[in-house]
């Protein structure tokens, strides 16, 4: 994300909403936006623990502008570490765009944010360090 | 229960199953290997991810790191055998010789460290053999995958979908893609490397190319040759250099068989065909331009370990017979 400020966010729905920058966090590579979310589901966020090496996941993203694309692989590594923070390694194929998209279960439960791409796999922060940002977030607001 | 969460749950169990019985073996800088805890107290990995021979360690499924001594190695089958103290976690558990097929869905388990295991998931794509490797070992099978190689895939095992071992994985023996050695190849040179240290391969010592014998050359041989393979670096300390073997000759027959390719003289000094001393082998002294049939001498194939800059060459199971052609990196 480059811009501070104003940026636009198209949910599911077709509808387009201003989003507003509420936090930001460089070394976790992760942004709050505050948006409208009326007729909006929250994501279903898979419980802590139940994902294992092995388990099948899927990416959703928009990556070079398609929407709702969707890659499948298996959860390679749950124990990479960078710059302090844990990351998800899983054997799915990201491309540009898939980036601050979902990382979901067999469930479709969401399992965490996908981040980048490192030695060729797809790196997701996990959503229980997801979660805490966001309560950071609130309390500082 | 919904079927993708059943297989999400078979796939992750299976991975778990093996992970107790991988380990990380630590031999060469930067990253560690994987490695499997084969039969009690003895790991098996690949030998081209081993770098040095003192001071090797392993590190279980329990984080332990425990000191390892190595039994052997044979860079033909690109395999190397460790000896632990492997108390305190299973060996593996396998699954029925032969019993894997091309489409079987097979997972791949690693570990290059301490802090947990890592895997990838496919299918087996080609079962590849009889086959002879690029360095000359005869193996029965080779399991060609269609899996995503990354860091800790060579020396891991191939399970299946119940987490039982099927294969090593290495990506040395087939130019960098992902393949397996079956059970019956990994445990019949673990035998050798356990009781001997090595396994005993003819050596030879120079470095070949095949070409076309010219007809006005060849064709003054009895019985006339076509093909050989010309000498372009001869090891003056080995059995090929001693026997006489200059730069330029061209070695058109070993044991009176022609010769087209470096895997035809590889055949001919595999360990299966019996002891290599006393071969004779034919040459051709082309650069004199002339072609007379002389013996290569009495080549004393050495089949014994001994002191000098051959010995580690030989104990790796290196034959000293090198294709030139691009060999490349062999990865991860």
């Amino acid at each position: 994300m480059a811009t501070k400020g104003f940026t636009l966010v198209e949910p599911a729905d077709g509808s387009v909403r201003e989003a507003r920058v509420v936090a930001s966090d460089p070394r976790r590579d992760l942004a709050v936006l505050g948006v409208d979310t009326t007729g909006l589901t929250p994501a279903d966020i898979a419980p802590a623990g139940t994902l294992r090496v092995g388990s099948l996941v899927l990416a959703v993203g928009n990556p070079f502008g398609l929407s709702g694309a969707v890659t499948t692989g298996i959860v390679h590594k749950l124990s990479e570490r960078r710059r302090r923070t844990r990351l998800i390694l899983a054997d799915v194929r990201l491309l540009p765009g898939n980036s601050g998209g979902p990382l979901g279960d067999a469930a479709g439960r969401v399992v965490g944010v996908n981040a980048m791409i490192l030695r060729g796999l797809a790196a997701a922060i996990p959503s229980d360090v997801v979660e805490r940002f966001v309560r950071e977030a609130q309390l500082a607001a | 229960m919904d079927t993708l969460q059943m297989l999400s749950d078979n796939l992750a169990d299976a991975v778990d199953h093996a992970a107790a019985w991988v380990v990380a073996v630590n031999a060469r800088p930067r990253i560690a290997a994987s490695g499997v805890h084969w039969r009690p107290g003895v790991v098996v990995t690949t030998h081209h991810t081993v770098r040095r021979e003192e001071d090797i360690t392993v590190t279980l499924s329990d984080g332990r790191t425990v000191p390892a001594t190595l039994a052997g190695r044979d860079a033909a089958t690109d395999l190397a055998v460790l000896r632990i103290d492997g108390s305190g976690v299973p060996p593996a558990s396998f699954a029925e010789p032969g019993s894997l097929k091309v489409g079987h869905v097979v997972l791949q388990v690693g570990r290059t460290g301490s802090a947990g295991h890592s895997a990838s998931f496919g299918v087996v794509s080609t079962i590849v053999g009889p086959w002879r490797t690029w360095r000359g070992a005869e193996i029965d099978q080779l399991f060609q995958l269609d899996l995503a190689i990354h860091d800790g895939f060579s020396g891991s095992p191939l399970v299946d979908s119940q987490g039982n071992v099927v294969g090593l994985n290495t990506s040395g023996l087939l130019r960098g893609t992902p393949a397996a050695l079956p059970l019956s190849v990994v445990n019949r040179v673990m035998d050798a490397l356990l009781t001997k240290g090595r396994i005993a391969r003819g050596y030879l010592g120079v470095g070949l190319q095949p070409v076309e014998v010219p007809s006005a050359l060849g064709g003054k041989l009895d019985p006339p040759r076509r093909t050989g393979l010309i000498v372009l670096a001869v090891d003056a300390d080995s059995p090929g250099g001693r026997g006489g073997l200059q730069l330029s000759d061209v070695i058109v027959a070993v044991d009176h068989q022609s010769v087209a390719d470096v895997r035809d003289l590889l055949a001919l000094l595999a360990p299966e065909r019996g002891p290599a001393r006393g071969r004779s082998c034919a040459a051709a002294s082309l650069h004199r331009a002339s072609a007379r049939t002389r013996g290569c001498g009495r080549q004393r194939f050495r089949d014994r370990m001994e002191a000098g800059r051959d010995r580690d060459q030989r104990a790796r199971g290196d034959q000293g017979v090198h294709p030139r052609r691009a060999r490349g990196r062999v990865g991860p």
